[in-house]
């Protein structure tokens, strides 16, 4: 009877700790069963899908025969459409992209002056946005053509004064208002805030 | 019968090896129940990635060689290839009643859908003449983005544009028989600092509005404020001035809910943030949309190229410049890891690695 006693303690701990692992095991593989129901897409997704698939393996029976000599690879030359003149003034289009990182845009102006474009982007240093004091700052871009044959200078307003908007230029004098109210004016002449 | 005192005390004297391989079953499932993903979600390696490109100009000429480049580039592999492309044509656009986008060229000019069109059909001439006796397959996307501001026409109508002229282009695929290796499908880089969801879901309504039924719509866009440790709103800079927010719902139907629509996350930033971001919208998705159930990701995009140009600034923090290889592992490990999100075995499941940069870089 001693002997069943003192052994009957660690039996039930046995027990008890094969049920829970069981019992955890059984949980486990029920939860990775479920997870694989993410191999089963959409059914207007697959719809999608198999219309591709149907038409894709139709095309490659029609497929036209390729002159295998890259010299003779015929270019398509479409009708060229007219293209279209630059927006021109203060709008609010797409900034560089490459400036996203660093500079909260705002808008800009755009102009062509003596043969090159001048472009001003305006807005704010993307490392003060979320402090109380903001730097507010200017890209001037000038060039032609691709974007290789453009420079681009930055500019710092003289004051913290928030980010910075363009309202008006004439004259090649840059009005700018600031998020404090603050009023600054870009010369590009001189590439210098007056 | 088993626990009975007699029987258990018969077990334990014929043989405790009956116990001890009983346990070591057990052992066995609960240890590869509890660790099933070491070793089940082992990454493997980064697929062979292509460039994507910010458009600076629709020139069918230009296009053409691009087109030709890839396929030269393809053929040059020996194999058959099997990749996607993004044409990123920029801000959707509208001129004197005219349907466009202002691309990426320094002045952003105006570039209507006529216009992409054929240059996306030059493009995929060029590609497909040039692949030769290869016979690798290429899927262009043709882009555009949700920036609003005052110019950008994120509504109904040019998500409808979007649609037909993607629309047309696979038509045209289809009729000249160059579908056999190109393949088009439509995308936009879905900012949520670049619109209200209001208007980038109109965008999308539009261009899920009408059942064509080939074209799929890939976003390509951020994930700015989300969480990167629960299911949250996501709060981020607006565009044209003040913050906004974004529910999970509001990325989960631009990114999934809608019936075309498909992530391809950009996964630029070297901290895993984003990569972590996207794995919360696909637990949300797999929680609360179950008809949906967790986001399919069959592609990863990154902006290694891009950081590269004169005067670009990924330095961070964080850093944002993620080699294609490492922002496609980053939501490897993070969406495979979770058993709820995990999509090893789905349709194409991170089939695709792309990296953008510009068009004349």
């Amino acid at each position: 009877m001693r002997r069943l006693r003192t052994r009957g303690v660690p039996q039930l701990l046995l027990i008890t700790t094969l049920a829970m692992m069981l019992v955890v095991s059984i949980v486990g593989f029920a939860s990775v069963i479920a997870s694989s129901d993410g191999t089963q897409l959409p059914a207007d997704k697959q719809a999608i899908l198999d219309r591709k698939a149907t038409l894709q393996a139709d095309a490659v029976k029609r497929a036209p025969t390729k002159d295998l000599d890259l010299t003779k690879v015929a270019q398509r030359v479409p009708t060229r459409l007219p293209t279209h003149p630059p927006l021109t003034g203060i709008s609010d289009i797409q900034p560089p992209p490459e400036l996203k990182q660093e500079f909260l845009y705002y808008n800009r102006w755009q102009e062509k002056v003596n043969g090159e474009w001048i472009i001003v982007y305006a807005g704010v240093q993307r490392a003060d946005e979320s402090t109380t004091t903001k730097q507010g700052v200017v890209y001037v871009a000038k060039g032609e053509g691709k974007a290789s044959n453009f420079t681009r200078q930055k500019y710092f307003t003289p004051t913290k004064a928030g980010g910075v908007r363009i309202i008006a230029v004439k004259d090649l004098q840059v009005t700018l208002i600031a998020d404090e109210g603050i009023t600054f004016v870009f010369d590009l002449a001189s590439q210098t805030f007056k | 019968m088993i626990f009975s005192r007699v029987h258990w005390n018969k077990l334990m004297f014929r043989g405790i090896s009956i116990n001890f391989m009983l346990v070591l079953i057990l052992l066995t499932t609960f240890v590869i129940t509890i660790f099933p993903l070491n070793t089940a979600y082992a990454a493997p390696a980064p697929p062979r990635y292509t460039y994507s490109f910010y458009m600076e100009a629709a020139d069918p000429d230009v296009l053409f060689q691009m087109g030709c480049n890839q396929g030269t580039v393809d053929r040059a592999t020996g194999v058959n290839q099997d990749e996607l492309v993004i044409l990123d044509f920029g801000q959707p656009a509208l001129d004197v009643g005219t349907y466009g986008t202002y691309i990426f060229s320094p002045t952003n000019d105006f570039t209507s859908v006529s216009e992409i069109e054929q240059g996306v059909e030059a493009f995929a001439s060029g590609f497909y003449g040039c692949t030769l006796e290869n016979h690798s397959h290429v899927t262009i996307i043709v882009g555009t983005n949700n920036l609003k501001g005052n110019f950008g026409q994120v509504n109904f109508a040019h998500g409808d544009e979007w649609l037909q002229l993607s629309t047309r282009v696979w038509s045209w695929l289809s009729n000249t028989g160059y579908l056999a290796q190109v393949d088009v499908d439509a995308g936009s880089d879905m900012e949520l600092g670049y619109a209200t969801p209001a208007a980038t879901r109109s965008w999308v309504t539009g261009f899920t509005s009408s059942a064509v039924g080939t074209t799929r719509l890939f976003n390509y866009g951020d994930a700015a404020g989300c969480p990167t440790t629960t299911i949250g709103n996501c709060t981020t800079t607006l565009f044209s001035g003040g913050t906004v927010t974004w529910t999970p719902d509001d990325i989960w139907f631009i990114s999934w809910g809608a019936n075309s629509a498909w992530p391809f996350p950009e996964i630029y930033a070297a901290n895993s943030s984003q990569a972590k971001q996207w794995h919360y919208l696909s637990l949300n998705s797999a929680r609360n949309h179950p008809s949906r159930g967790r986001m399919n990701f069959i592609a990863v995009l990154t902006q290694n190229g891009a950081c590269s140009r004169p005067g670009a600034n990924c330095s961070g923090p964080p850093r944002l410049d993620n080699s294609p290889g490492t922002g496609w592992s980053q939501l490897y490990d993070e969406v495979n890891n979770d058993p709820a999100t995990a999509i090893v075995s789905t349709y194409q499941a991170f089939k695709y690695s792309s990296d953008i940069r510009y068009q004349y870089q």
